[in-house]
């Protein structure tokens, strides 16, 4: 979110209203010290929204983590994964499938090193990577990739 | 009322306006000197100085009911570097300028070609053909093209939209819904980061992609990569979106 161009707004659209002043020099004064001032109160405003929007996001993305942080003074919403738990997607059901996997020994050992990365046990991690692949089904939209590639 | 000025410059000349509304065209003409005519009802309240190859042309109140729209018609000589803040006034600029500063809520902007461009715009939107430099750009709701830019991009947007045709050097665009299309993007270190705009860009053959792409809940679509063969450009690029579609394609 850029806060300028909306500081720049708000100032200018109080700017069109200081013709009130009649050429009045001591009213202008007072009326650009009042737009100066509105300066950091629209700031905190804009901060609130950004949490209001977080919380709106948050809503419809229950599978991400939605942040409000600072960019350059700037708030700004940083969307990441929501944190590995061991809580089964299909709420309400008992984890008594199984499901035996032949895995290479270094994929284990990524597996592994990953769960421990995201302070998860290894059945969480894995239950948490192959609910959000099984529930994006047949939907191609979402994508995510790490590659080189040549053009 | 009329005003006409002229101050005789040197090579490297600065032109300063500040006006609230109407319009302002800056046209480049012979070297050695800046004349400015200036249309408003209350021309005399202006501030038209020099200060060595520095001119000002100001409006010296904001608040004034009488002269806040004017029509500025400004001839300054080749590669004059320009400063213009304007709340409402479209800004034309015609010829090859120096660095350009510009500060707008609300006025469109047209320029032919600047060595740099700084932009922060509200509502107004900023078309231009060619920027030898780098180009930085705010804005919210106006919407942007350029056809050329030979430097560094970057642009932070709301919902404003951005179509660049060719950007030969790196590219940094942070958007919440507007579209960022990006024809050619020549440079080594591209990231766009959106919300729900879309992003497509369009890479040149011959280098190697380091790809870092999300998108949560868009679509992405990429070229068919080339074999692998031998040595290649290195080019970053990271697009990440929460729902707005990529699209990467070559360009040429």
């Amino acid at each position: 979110m850029q806060l300028q161009p909306v500081l720049l707004a708000v100032q200018s659209a109080l700017s069109a209203q200081g013709q009130l002043a009649g050429g009045d020099v001591a009213v202008e004064a007072a009326i650009d010290h009042l737009v100066q001032g509105l300066g950091p109160v629209l700031r905190q405003a804009a901060f609130d929204l950004a949490e209001q929007a977080a919380v709106e996001v948050r809503s419809q993305l229950p599978d991400r983590q939605v942040d409000v942080v600072l960019l350059d003074g700037d708030p700004a919403l940083r969307i990441t994964d929501a944190p590995v738990t061991d809580a089964d997607p299909a709420a309400g059901e008992d984890l008594d499938a199984r499901i035996t996997l032949r895995v290479t020994p270094t994929l284990k050992t990524m597996i592994e090193d990953a769960a421990e990365a995201a302070g998860a046990s290894i059945n969480g991690w894995v239950l948490d990577a192959l609910s959000k692949r099984a529930r994006k089904g047949t939907d191609e939209r979402g994508f995510r990739s790490t590659t080189t590639f040549d053009l | 009322m009329n005003r006409h000025e002229r101050w005789p410059v040197g090579d490297h000349a600065v032109l300063d306006v500040g006006v609230p509304s109407g319009s302002v065209e800056v046209r480049v003409g012979d070297h050695g000197s800046v004349q400015a005519v200036l249309e408003s009802s209350a021309a005399e309240d202006f501030e038209m100085s020099a200060a060595g190859d520095r001119i000002t042309i100001r409006h010296p109140s904001r608040w004034f009911v009488r002269g806040r729209s004017c029509r500025l018609m400004v001839t300054v000589p080749p590669g004059t570097d320009v400063e213009i803040d304007a709340a409402s006034a479209t800004v034309r600029l015609v010829g090859v300028l120096g660095a350009v500063r510009l500060r707008t809520a609300s006025g469109d902007v047209t320029f032919d070609r600047v060595a740099h461009l700084d932009v922060t715009s509200a509502s107004g939107g900023v078309t231009g053909d060619r920027v030898d430099g780098d180009v930085s750009l705010t804005a919210i709701s106006g919407n942007s093209s350029f056809q050329r830019v030979d430097g560094r991009m970057r642009a932070s947007l709301t919902s404003a939209n951005l179509r660049v045709d060719e950007c030969a050097g790196d590219l940094t665009v942070v958007t919440t819904s507007g579209t960022t299309r990006i024809g050619h993007c020549g440079g080594s270190d591209i990231s766009v980061r959106s919300v729900s705009g879309d992003v497509r860009l369009g890479l040149p053959t011959g280098i190697r992609v380091e790809a870092d792409l999300s998108t949560v809940s868009g679509r992405a679509r990429l070229p068919e990569p080339a074999p692998f063969s031998g040595e290649r450009r290195p080019v970053n690029l990271n697009v990440k979106t929460v729902s707005g579609d990529i699209r990467i394609e070559r360009s040429r």
